[in-house]
């Protein structure tokens, strides 16, 4: 359902941003809200909130990001907070972000770690990846402890799992199955 | 068992394994919950997930897909929610979900899933078959042509099943069905027709009778049972049948004859509309979903007659069907009813009246099955319904008065209610074709017609001894050929008249002293009424010191028949 509403708002602006030549600075600019949104609680509580009316809340955004962000943009936001729909913003600003890598021909992939990597390890592996596949690379960091032991690198919804733990589950799986009857 | 395995023996295996184990590293698919509840859970990802595959929780149970959304997925979830959290990974596995399948599972009672119920350890079964698959189609598959017998005298003679057959056991609560189909799991013999039992959403202790019952008569060993009681969740009951039916079709496919019993799909069918319903698909005629005739559809078109080039293997079903109210048009039954080849319909007024099986001859069919009978059953199995039907007729007249009614009516009549009384069978006590064929030959030609109705019952079990211990024969050329000749048929007539001879002159119905009487006057009355189609009797003199020996016979017989 969200992605659904979101992904509607998020390829109406990236089409607008593909024939103005500005997706890139599209994107800096929700980057910039949502970042905002997520920082200042009241913020964010005043926009959603629905006793607050859609007049006021497209007073306050106006008003805050009106020379900082492009117009469209502040558009888009109105037309948000006229269609109530509010609560979904940060799903578009995740929609948009997407298509524009699909447009991009960008791959994001997200590596696990169970403790902090080395700093040359992402600049390492995107080059790596994107030899391998052929396509730009833009990798997200992140760490994970109850993975023990090596990496995974998640690409969308597919998991490449180098991990300590992937290894002894499919131990675990391994020894579960040994036909016991047949020793 | 002598020795106890050292430690270092299952320490050097364990090593071994483990030195073997490779890790092998795939680019594997997976999903998030995003919601779960009532036994479904939302994930979302699993872009590359097919519909019916089998998904694996971080928290080790399974779920099959159900719905494929834009985003989403729906899954039902097989086993315990529990321990299922929101944002967990959900895993692929790239196959639909399979349970073993073999002769191992003979005598082992399982889950839907495979998994054994009854404490004996692990199914050592080598193959697994996929739940779902699609029926054989028409060049693989050959007319129904043997007979599979149920054992009870109504079925086999008036609604004959053949193997390959799909019959539905239909009634209204305690009308008898699953004893019919627990009867016709006795009577196969073990490695002729293997036995699937399958129940769905039966109470535990009403499943765990069952099971005792086939212990008690040495039937377990030949039966496969699949258990799904009323406490497993929905998805359980939902692919129970197809699990039942892999493992018939295991035997089908290898030349083997299988018989599986599904208990019941009205049940199967609730189980089913609730998980459509949980899963927001939209509701028709009675709130099941628009795919629930589909549902049973698939699932008995894959009982068959194979053909030669195949190995000629059977699969039949006896699909059970529980009705409201004796309601056979409501949805399900009806559905049912169409998707079969024949049903036996239980009726609950038949069964208060004592006739039990309680099977309205009536309602019940057999579309196939008539072409799998054996050609004597077919002889004396002919006029039954014909028979009976009239009766019926007449009875309705019988009740203002019988005296207005002319001969032909009356003897019409008599011979009803033998035949009706004849067609009573005790529970667990399956007859033999041959058997069966005598009684009814009995009945049907009017050989017990002066006898009081009560009494048409001890005198088939006498004559069932009788026949077995004087003229074995009988049986055995019914068994070799198939046919009721006229030879055969003389050499029954004889063994009524040297029975009729032997009961009117003996004692061995022992009653108490005041029926005495009253019971030798019936004997002579039966004496010396002509029956139709039989000769006027005389005993011969020279018979009298062989009766003493045949009586002795029988009454051991007897004797070791009530044991």
């Amino acid at each position: 359902m969200n992605e659904l509403v979101a992904d509607r708002y998020a390829r109406a602006l990236l089409e607008i941003g593909m024939q103005k030549g500005n997706t890139d600075v599209y994107y800096r600019d929700l980057k910039y809200i949502g970042d905002h949104l997520n920082m200042y609680e009241p913020l964010r509580k005043a926009v959603e909130a629905p006793s607050v009316p859609s007049s006021v809340k497209k007073n306050i955004l106006i008003e805050l990001f009106f020379k900082r962000v492009e117009k469209d943009v502040i558009n888009t936001l109105c037309l948000i907070v006229d269609k109530e729909r509010q609560q979904y913003i940060d799903d578009i600003i995740r929609c948009y972000w997407k298509r524009l890598n699909e447009l991009k021909n960008i791959i994001v992939a997200t590596v696990v770690t169970a403790v902090p990597a080395p700093a040359d390890m992402p600049a390492k592996l995107k080059a790596t990846l994107t030899k391998q596949t052929g396509r730009q690379v833009e990798i997200i960091m992140k760490e994970d402890p109850s993975i023990i032991g090596g990496i995974q690198i998640i690409v969308d919804d597919n998991i490449h799992d180098f991990s300590i733990r992937g290894r002894l589950d499919g131990l675990e799986k391994h020894m579960n199955n040994l036909p016991i009857g047949k020793f | 068992m002598s020795t106890m395995i050292g430690p270092e023996e299952i320490t050097r295996i364990l090593m071994r394994e483990i030195s073997n184990y490779t890790a092998v590293t795939e680019e594997s698919n997976f999903g998030t919950v995003i919601q779960i509840g009532d036994n479904i859970a939302q994930v979302y990802g699993l872009s590359d997930a097919c519909a019916g595959e089998l998904l694996e929780f971080e928290s080790g149970v399974n779920g099959i897909v159900m719905n494929l959304e834009e985003y989403t997925i729906s899954c039902v979830i097989l086993g315990t929610e529990i321990g299922i959290k929101e944002g967990q990974k959900v895993h692929r596995t790239g196959r639909i979900i399979e349970v073993p399948v073999g002769k191992e599972l003979l005598g082992r009672v399982v889950n839907s899933l495979g998994d054994p119920l009854d404490g004996k350890g692990p199914v050592n079964t080598t193959k697994r078959r996929p739940i779902e698959c699609t029926a054989p189609n028409v060049i693989e598959r050959q007319p129904v042509n043997r007979p599979l017998y149920t054992g009870i005298k109504a079925i086999d003679s008036l609604i004959p099943i053949g193997r390959g057959q799909r019959e539905m056991i239909i009634g209204d609560r305690q009308t008898g069905k699953t004893a019919i189909a627990i009867d016709a799991i006795i009577n196969q013999i073990p490695d002729d027709v293997y036995c699937i039992y399958v129940a769905v959403g039966q109470k535990a202790s009403s499943i765990a009778s069952t099971i005792e019952i086939f212990k008690k008569h040495d039937r377990l060993k030949n039966t496969i049972i699949v258990a799904a009681s009323a406490n497993d969740p929905a998805s359980m009951l939902y692919i129970a049948p197809y699990a039942g039916c892999a493992m018939a079709e295991e035997f089908m496919y290898n030349g083997k004859d299988a018989l599986i019993v599904y208990d019941d799909l009205s049940k199967h069918a609730n189980a089913y509309r609730e998980l459509s319903l949980l899963l927001r698909r939209p509701p028709g005629r009675e709130a099941y979903p628009g795919d629930v005739f589909y549902l049973h559809s698939r699932l008995l078109e894959r009982s068959a007659q194979l053909s030669k080039e195949l190995g000629g293997g059977s699969s039949t079903a006896l699909p059970i069907i529980e009705t409201q109210m004796g309601d056979v048009s409501a949805y399900i039954p009806t559905n049912v009813i169409s998707i079969t080849d024949g049903q036996i319909y239980l009726d609950q007024e038949i069964f208060h009246q004592g006739n039990r099986p309680a099977v309205d001859v009536g309602l019940s069919v057999s579309r196939v099955g008539g072409s799998a009978q054996i050609s004597a059953m077919k002889k004396v199995a002919g006029h039954l319904r014909l028979d009976l039907a009239q009766y019926r007729e007449l009875a309705a007249f019988m009740q203002f008065s019988s005296e207005e009614l002319d001969k032909g009516s009356q003897l019409q009549i008599l011979r009803g209610q033998r035949i009706t009384e004849a067609l009573k069978q005790k529970q667990f006590s399956p007859q033999t074709p041959a058997s069966q064929i005598a009684i009814l030959y009995l009945v049907a030609q009017g050989h017990l017609n002066s006898l009081p109705v009560e009494k048409v019952l001890s005198i088939e079990e006498a004559f069932h001894g009788f026949l077995k211990s004087k003229y074995p024969q009988f049986e055995k050329e019914i068994v070799q050929t198939g046919k009721f000749s006229d030879s055969l048929e003389k050499l029954l007539i004889e063994a009524i008249e040297k029975f009729k001879e032997l009961y009117a002159s003996s004692e061995f119905e022992t009653g108490t002293e005041g029926e005495k009487s009253e019971e030798s006057f019936e004997k002579k009355l039966w004496k010396t009424i002509d029956t139709e189609g039989a000769e006027a009797e005389k005993l011969e003199g020279t018979m009298e010191s062989d009766l003493y020996q045949i009586k002795k016979e029988i009454l051991e017989d007897t004797e070791s028949n009530n044991h």
